[in-house]
Parts: C-alpha cells; structure tokens; sequence
C-alpha cells in the first residue's frame, strides 16, 4: 500500500495538462509496479499443458517436451476476450465540487482517461459517454488508436454543469450497446437512485459487466464544516442555511441511508460499485478494475462449466 | 457624583469597540454562503435555534466590545468624583484658601488671575467675624512651605476668620522664588480644618471625624497652575479626612496656550581649568513646544557683561553653552548666566560661586618618642605631607606647648591631631575639650602610653566615654583582632564601599584601649552624640569594642583611633588603604567634603560655614539686601534656616576678612510646565477608604475614626481604574467560558 501511495499522488497528477500524457504516466507507471497479468497480452497466449487425450489436435502437442520427457503433452491457449468497454462520465454542476486541491470532475477526468489508456492497452474497444441532463458527448467503442486520442481528448474538453439525469443515459446505452459488453460509470451519484439501478440491472441483464465508480469528497464524507453556513446546491442553486454542528449528525445519516441503499442494490444486482475519495490515489480506482476483471472472467467461466479454451 | 477622566486621551481607545462589531459584520455567515454539491442530505435547522443562535452571537459581541471598553476606560483613570453630605446640608461652612505662591506662578497673568479667584471665593463667602459666624474663612500661601496670612480663628483677634481679615491678608500675598510642595501645604490646611472639629465636636469622640451633630462644611480652595513638580516634592503620608472637601481651582491654563513658552537656565557647573581660567557651563532648557531660535546667553560676573552667546534648542529639548573667564588672581568670582526675558522671567538666570580652595591647617601634637624607630606622628605627617599637591598646612607642637599654642596663634587650626602622647595631661586635656566645643576639630590616637583612669578623668567623661584600658598588658604580633565592621555609608570610607577595595582581612590590630558609652548611656540610643564609624572582632566574652568612634562636643567634634596608630598596637599605618583614611578623616574632620557653592532654594546651608559662636562680628549679604552685622551665634542660626532668595549669599568674619559666599538658585523642576489634571490633584489628597484618613498632623486617629460614619455618604472621589480592570478579566472570562460552548 505504501508502494501505491508512493506511485501516484492525484493531486501532483492534476498539474498534467495534456490528459493524454496524464493517462499514460498514470497506466505505464501502474503497470510496471504489478505482476504480469493472464490478461496482458496480446492475441493467443500460452495457458497451460495436458497430457494428451485420444482426439487431441496433434498440432497442440509440444513436441519438444515429448522429447525431454518422453511423454505426450498437449499445450492449452486462453482466448482472447475481445471486451467491448463503454466509460459513462458524469458532467453534472455537483462534480465540480472540491474541498481539496482537486475537484471530483478532475479525479474523474483522470480516472476516465486512465482506465480508456488501459483498456486500449489491452486491446480492447473503449467508448466514452458524457452526460449530466442531457447527453454530451458519445464516442461508441473502438480499439484504435486515434479513436483513444478522440476520447481523451473529449474528456479534457468535458466542463461539468447542470443537472443530473444518469437513468436516461443508461437507457440509451443499453438501447446501442452490444450484449456482453463492460459498462463503467464515473459518478458522484447524488441523485434519486432508483430508476438509476433499474437501469444498471437492465444492463447486467444484457449480460454486460458493470462497474460503478463512485466519486466523493472528503468533505461530503464527513461534513466537517464548523460555522454556519448558507448552503448552495451546486445543480439546483436551492439555497439551505444550516449550522453544521447541529445538523452533521442527521447529514452523515442521510448520506449513508442513501449510498446504502444503491450498494444494497448494487449488490443484489451483481454490479460491482466502489466508493473513492479524490485525496485517493488513482491506481487504487485502476487496481480495482483489475480484480474486477480478473473475477468477472473467473466467474463467467466457472458458470459456462469451463473456459473457454482452444485446444 | 460625576464621572471624569484623568487620562481622557485613552478613552479615545473606546473607539476600539468597533474591531468587535466589524469582525462580526465579516464573519457574518449570512455573508458567505457556499456552494456545496449537493444539499440533498442537509436537514434544514430549525428556525427557533437560528434564532437563538443570532441572538447568542449578537450577546458574544456585546461581550467583546464590553471587553474592549473596559480596557479603554481603565487606562483613562475614571475617577468618580465624591460629593460630601454636608454639601446637600447647604449649612455654614469653614473656608481654607490655599494661594500658591510658587515663582512658577509668576507667568504672565498668573497670579493676577489667583488673586481674582481668590477674591471671588472670599465676596462669595458670607464671614463677618464672629466666632459663632456661620461662615469662616482663612488664608494660606504656599509654595515650598505654607505659611497662614489669615487664621481660622484667633483668641486675641475678632476679625480672625472674617472675610475682610482674609480679604486684607491677600493684599499682603506675594510671589515667591520658591518650588511647590502640595503635601505640605494641604496637610497644614487640614491640620487647620481639623483642629477645628476637634474643638467643635465631643471631647470623647475620636479626634479627626466631625460630630454627628456637627455639620459644618469644611473645605479647601486650593488656587493654583498644578504642577506636576508640585505633587513629587513632598511625600503625602496621609490624605485628607473623607468630612473636608477639595476644590481645586486651575489658574495654570494649558501648556498648548502659552503665548511665547518658557526657556531656563536649569543647571550650572563652575570649573578651574589651566592659565588660571574658570569654564562655566550652562544648561538652558526649552520647555515650550515650538523651537527657539536666535536666543543669547550672558555671562554676567559682578554687573557686567562678560561674554555673549548665541544658541538654538528644539521643543523641549536642552541645550548646554560654556564660558570661560580669567580668575586674575582673584580668590572668588560670583556672577550669574543670564538669557533674554520670556513669560517666566524669574528662572532665566542662575547664579554661581566660585573660591580658591583654601589649605587647611593641621596641628599635630606629639611628644618626641625616640626610642619608637616609626612613631604614629611619623606615619601621620608623612600621610598629610605638606609638599604633595595637596589642601593641608601642618605644624607640629608637643603637648606641654599645645595650650599656649593655641591661645596664641591668632589663626586657630582648622583640625587638631593627637597622637604618640605620654599620657594626657589636665591641661592639654582641657586645651583640646575647650577646642572642639568652640567648634574644633579633634583626631586623637590613643596610643599605649594612656592610663584608662587619668583618660577617663580627663577627657573621656566630658565626651560620656569610658575606657576599660587596654585590651591586653603587651601585645605580641601572634595575637590580634580583626575589624569585623565598617561604617562604609561614612565619609572617611567612601574610598572603600566597592567590594574590590574594602578588604581588611590583613589589618590586625594587636592591641586597642576598650573605649565604649559611660554606664547608663546604651550605645545609639540614649547617647545619639557617639557614632562607632569601625568596630573590631568580638572577644570571648562576646562584647565587641569600638576601633574607631566619632563623639559631638559642643560645636566640634572629636574622632578617636582606640589603636593609637602606632606599629606596636596595629599594621595599619604600613598599609595602604592607612593613606585614604587618614585623608578622609581630615578631610571630614576640616568640612572640606561639605564645601559646596551652589544651593538650591529651600535648603539649609548646613556644613557650608562653621561660624565660631563668639562674640566676633560677621558681616552678612542676602540676595538683594545690604550688608548687615551679625555675631556668630547669630549668623549660625540665621544659615540654619531655609534659603528664600535667589542671587549670592556671602559673609565674612570682620576681623580676618576672610570671607564665603555660596550661590542660590532657584529648583529647576518647577520650571516644568507638566501639569497635572485637578481632578487627580483631588484624588491625590482625598481619602477613598476609612483607613486612608487621617486627622493628618493632629495624631494618627485613622484607626480609631469611626469607619460607619465616614462611610455614610462622606467618602471622597474614588478611581476607578481597578474596577475597570476587573471588569474586564471578569468579562473575559465569561467570553472564554461562552465562546466555545456557543453553537456555531
């Protein structure tokens, strides 16, 4: 842990300018300091031996390890997953919040950008849909290169304002998305969560992977405010006068009520949702899409009875 | 009772009560809202609490202004000024009109102005003279002392307290060169008001409180410019009864008024340097507020312009300007330092003195000892040796020729020294006592030879000493005593007060005569002539003798060495610390130290001058008088006293025509123009607290005075500053206890 704190500080991160270059420090950098992955590399790689079977393709037998041992073995390749990734980056006023030095749109425009420079690493397609009310920006899924370049360079254009509304976003990535898909939302999810996680469950039930990344300040987490304040809602502009010592206690039980019942949710509908504050390092965000990962292929293969694997 | 400020610049701090209020205005949270993502989990509060909370803020500042005002407050000094009961009475009163007659009170228009108050006061008092009168009247000048022009009351005089007895008295008030001393002037009026309730009231009751049945008004119209130099002159040691009100009545206007300023000559200093010149140096001092440009110093010396200066001195800065005059052979100059006329004429000028050190005369008796190799007059002459550049004419003379001696020489020595005597004889004896009462100077050794029987039949018992003899039958070198005690406050051991010079650890003393008071005198108590100025180790028995002792004999003095000085009784002559205290001693015994030219107004010439007090005429000179004859005794009596005028005082001894004069100046500080404000003048001598009263010169009766009923309405003005302050602690406690427990 202290390897990672030591790996990249966000707030020295967010002097970065060109977000192209931030996400490249950021997954070079995050790459180096883990292990190889099964899920690194490219096209077909090599998996494991068999002793080889009647029926065996006799082209999968190594022949070099017959000539060591003097036994049969054939070598098994793990497919290639061919993932179709879509980030959904909330652009709504309340992520312009920030009681540090970064706002929870900047952590969440690092994130993005990091995860994209990821999943094109890997090869996989990578799409961006920005929203708050209304939809911002949509860049489906694609592998190359320059469609990377695009995406990163939409998310450092992306200025958050307005409103939320994350249901019919969802709604309509479902309506374009190809099944078995991943879907990562980027958002600080302060909004009624219903027709949210009806959605998300709607995308799960497509059969795409879906990861929530929750974006919080320190100071929504722990409402740390000691003068009374006239608040201002960042989305509605309602204003709320408050004296904070009195009225922590029912703001900390709110907040809680309300995240609880979304990771309740979440859970229910196997929909992996994870909490970070924007004084976090970034790679803890990128480790936990790693697990992610690595779990969801573990499990879809355990519950095809056995991977899919060419012999 | 009106509240005032003696300092009520520092109310102008009041003003910091604002700091309070805008901090709050800034921190208003009503001011800066913040925007904060999203409000959707904040409850709203309840309006009651913001209520409550407004007002706990709006309470917290009222606090922090409190704080600061008290803070203001107490460094202005509020004072409440008291209000006595019998004002309320509007009853008869007894009236004391204090007129200051200080030289300060000279500025233009300032005694004129006195006056006229004075006069008001006295029309404004109905006092026709008789004893049963209901109201009295006196009157009293004062400056460095008071002195009453019109009594209270008067057995001999039926005017006595009448208006037109005061009235007649003030036209006889004049200025005086004197400094201001309030405290003796305000106790001697409240000696006078208050002798007068202890003759009204109960023989029973507690001098110094009036009787209940006595409600006569008793006040103090003290006129005056309110010096602050006044008020440090005299030590108030009691203040006024609560029962006698002060008025105080400002003559003085302010410093910022003063037309032209004052300038002075505050200081003079007169030294001899070579070519037979003398440097004078003078100090002029600006007391003004503006520059003073172009100004020209004289230097006056016998009516006649000697040199002029010019100079130059800022706003209540200094300025020094010397001279130098050629002495010409002359044994004594006189002349003043003069500079040109202002508001305050008076102190302009300051006069100095200056005389050729005159040598002093020795005369040493001692009877030849050949068969001591270093006899004590050996030690002695060679001590005072003539030819040194020092003020000491000696001669010797034996003892059997001393009487003659010294009814023959028309010139009497200034100081006797006896010493290595076989023994004392009734007439020398007798010559040396006769001596020292006619103002004679006496330093006797007592040497071994001297029987304690003979010495204390002739010469001791007339000084209430005795002599128990020698300490020891023969001294022997291994056995000694040490000083153990020094008198270092004394003259002849001034060389040695630093810690580096006064080692006696190596002076032994091998044998002494144990010289102490006659019985029935206690040492420093019944017998206050005998001064021990050294005293040696004590002995087993526990007593500790004198080694050197200082004895009053009629107008002289006698000091004796109960060691005699000679090597076989002590080292000392052999050391070098035996030089300093032998020059002092003579230097003490001749008043050579007490030599001082320049005097002060107020003070006493004492030590300037011994007059013998013999029938011989000395003719005197005051400042701006004529010359009169006086006799010794006369002369002595009159230099005893106060000094009152400013200018050259000399007299001179009609027969050998050797003649004195001092210069006397005025007190400089009462130049200053620093005033102070009446009401702490009031406060000054006004009692706050019972146990602060006094009947002040009529006995100390403050504890016996009945605290009740001073209390009852009668208690003077009070400051307040104290309260002030403990206001302000108090509230800032109450802030520290609030401010945390306040929702915020």
């Amino acid at each position: 842990m202290q390897q990672t704190l030591q790996f990249i500080d966000p707030t020295q991160l967010a002097r970065i300018s060109d977000l192209h270059l931030l996400a490249r420090t950021v997954v070079e950098g995050f790459l180096s300091g883990m292990h190889r992955s099964p899920h690194a590399g490219a096209s077909i790689e090599f998996a494991q031996y068999r002793p080889y079977a009647q029926g065996d393709d006799l082209r999968f037998v190594d022949w070099k390890l017959y000539g060591r041992t003097d036994r049969l073995h054939v070598k098994q390749f793990q497919d290639e997953t061919n993932l179709r990734c879509t980030l959904l980056l909330d652009c709504s006023a309340s992520m312009d919040y920030g009681s540090g030095a970064l706002t929870k749109f900047k952590y969440a425009q690092m994130l993005v950008a990091a995860l994209a420079m990821i999943l094109r690493s890997q090869r996989d397609a990578v799409g961006l849909i920005a929203y708050h009310e209304k939809r911002v920006t949509h860049l489906p899924p694609r592998s190359d290169e320059l469609h990377l370049r695009r995406i990163l360079s939409e998310v450092q254009r992306l200025a958050p304002e307005r409103a939320t509304n994350t249901e019919s976003t969802l709604q309509f990535l479902g309506d374009v998305l190809k099944p078995r898909g991943m879907v990562i939302l980027v958002s600080d999810l302060l909004h009624p969560a219903d027709a949210m996680i009806d959605q998300l469950r709607s995308l799960r039930a497509r059969r795409h992977d879906v990861i929530v990344f929750q974006i919080s300040d320190r100071a929504e987490q722990t409402f740390p405010f000691e003068r009374s304040t006239t608040f201002i809602d960042a989305e509605s502009t309602s204003e709320l006068f408050a004296v904070p010592d009195l009225v922590r206690e029912q703001y900390l039980e709110n907040r809680s009520k309300h995240f609880d019942a979304i990771r309740r949710e979440c859970l229910a509908g196997e929909i992996d949702l994870k909490e970070f504050s924007t004084d976090e390092p970034l790679d803890r965000a990128l480790t936990f899409y790693f697990h992610h990962r690595s779990r969801a292929l573990m499990t879809s293969s355990a519950k095809r009875g056995r991977a899919r694997v060419r012999s | 009772m009106p509240l005032v400020f003696l300092a009520p610049l520092f109310a102008a701090g009041a003003t910091l009560v604002v700091v309070p209020w805008l901090v709050h205005q800034i921190r208003r949270p009503e001011r800066e809202p913040m925007r904060f993502s999203s409000v959707m989990f904040i409850p709203k509060s309840d309006q009651r609490i913001i209520e409550r909370r407004r007002l706990q803020h709006l309470l917290l500042m009222a606090l922090r202004m409190a704080t600061f005002l008290m803070l203001a407050f107490a460094f202005s000094r509020p004072f409440l000024a008291g209000r006595l009961a019998s004002e309320e009475s509007g009853s008869a009163a007894d009236h004391v009109i204090m007129l200051d007659t200080s030289f300060s009170m000279g500025a233009e228009g300032r005694f004129e102005a006195a006056i006229e108050r004075a006069t008001e006061i006295i029309n404004g008092i109905n006092a026709p003279g008789a004893s049963d009168a209901s109201e009295r009247v006196a009157l009293l000048t004062f400056a460095s002392s008071p002195r009453v022009l019109a009594a209270l009351e008067a057995e001999d005089d039926v005017l006595a307290g009448s208006s037109e007895a005061a009235r007649a008295a003030l036209t006889g008030a004049s200025l005086s060169e004197e400094s201001t001393n309030y405290a003796s002037a305000i106790a001697r009026a409240g000696e006078i008001l208050a002798r007068n309730v202890d003759r009204d009231s109960d023989e029973a009751k507690p001098s110094g409180s009036p009787d209940a049945g006595d409600d006569r008004r008793r006040i103090i119209h003290v006129i005056s410019d309110f010096q602050s130099a006044g008020l440090s002159a005299g030590e108030i040691h009691r203040k006024l009864p609560p029962f006698i009100e002060l008025r105080p009545v400002d003559v003085g206007g302010h410093a910022s008024d003063e037309s032209g300023g004052n300038r002075s000559v505050v200081d003079i200093a007169v030294r001899e340097i070579a070519g037979d010149k003398l440097r004078i140096q003078a100090k002029i001092k600006n007391w003004s507020e503006s520059d003073s440009h172009d100004g020209r110093v004289r230097l006056i010396v016998g009516e006649k312009t000697v040199v002029e200066n010019e100079f130059a001195v800022g706003p209540r800065n200094a300025t020094q300007t010397s001279f130098e005059v050629e002495i010409q052979g002359r044994s004594r100059v006189e002349g003043r330092v003069e500079i040109g006329a202002d508001e305050l004429p008076i102190d302009d000028r300051r006069w100095f003195a200056w005389g050729a050190p005159r040598a002093r005369s020795v005369l040493l008796i001692a009877d030849p000892k050949p068969e001591v190799r270093w006899p004590a007059s050996w030690f002695l002459t060679h001590a005072i040796n003539p030819g040194a550049d020092l003020p000491w004419e000696t001669a010797t003379v034996g003892q059997k020729d001393f009487a003659a001696r010294l009814l023959n020489d028309p010139v009497r020595p200034d100081v006797v020294m006896a010493c290595d005597l076989k023994g004392m004889s009734e007439g020398a004896a007798t010559s040396l006592l006769d001596y020292a009462a006619g103002g004679g100077s006496v330093l006797l050794a007592l040497n071994s030879s001297f029987e304690a029987d003979a010495l204390n039949e002739r010469l001791l018992d007339d000084l209430s000493l005795r002599s128990e003899g020698l300490l020891r039958a023969g001294a022997s070198p291994r056995r000694f005593s040490l000083l153990s005690w020094l008198d270092l406050d004394h003259q002849i051991f001034a060389p040695f007060r630093g810690a580096q010079y006064n080692d006696f650890s190596q002076i032994r003393f091998y044998n002494y005569h144990r010289i102490g008071p006659t019985a029935g005198m206690a040492e420093g108590e019944g017998f206050a002539g005998m001064n021990v100025l050294a005293r040696l180790e004590g002995l087993q028995s526990g007593e500790k003798f004198p080694a050197i002792i200082e004895v009053a004999h009629g107008q002289g003095n006698f000091i004796i060495w109960t060691f005699g000085f000679e090597l076989a009784m002590t080292n000392l002559p052999k050391d070098v610390r035996s030089l300093p205290i032998v020059q002092q001693t003579l230097r003490h015994l001749t008043g050579a130290a007490d030599e001082r030219l320049h005097w002060v107004i107020g003070e006493t010439l004492h030590g300037a001058v011994r007059p013998s007090p013999s029938d011989d005429l000395w003719r005197l000179v005051e400042p701006g008088e004529a010359s009169r004859e006086l006799t010794g005794a006369e002369l002595a009596r009159f230099l005893a006293l106060p000094m009152r005028r400013s200018g050259i005082e000399s007299w001179s001894a009609a027969g050998d025509g050797v003649a004195s004069s001092v210069a006397i100046n005025l007190d400089s500080r009462e130049s200053d123009p620093q005033r102070v404000a009446p009401e702490e003048f009031v406060h000054r001598f006004m009692s706050v607290r019972p146990d602060e009263t006094s009947s002040l010169v009529a006995g100390d009766h403050s504890q016996e005075a009945d605290a009740e009923g001073l209390a009852e309405g009668l208690a003077g003005g009070r400051e307040l500053g104290r309260w002030f302050i403990g206001a302000m602690f108090a509230l800032l406690l109450v802030e520290c206890w609030y401010a945390p427990r306040l929702v915020r």
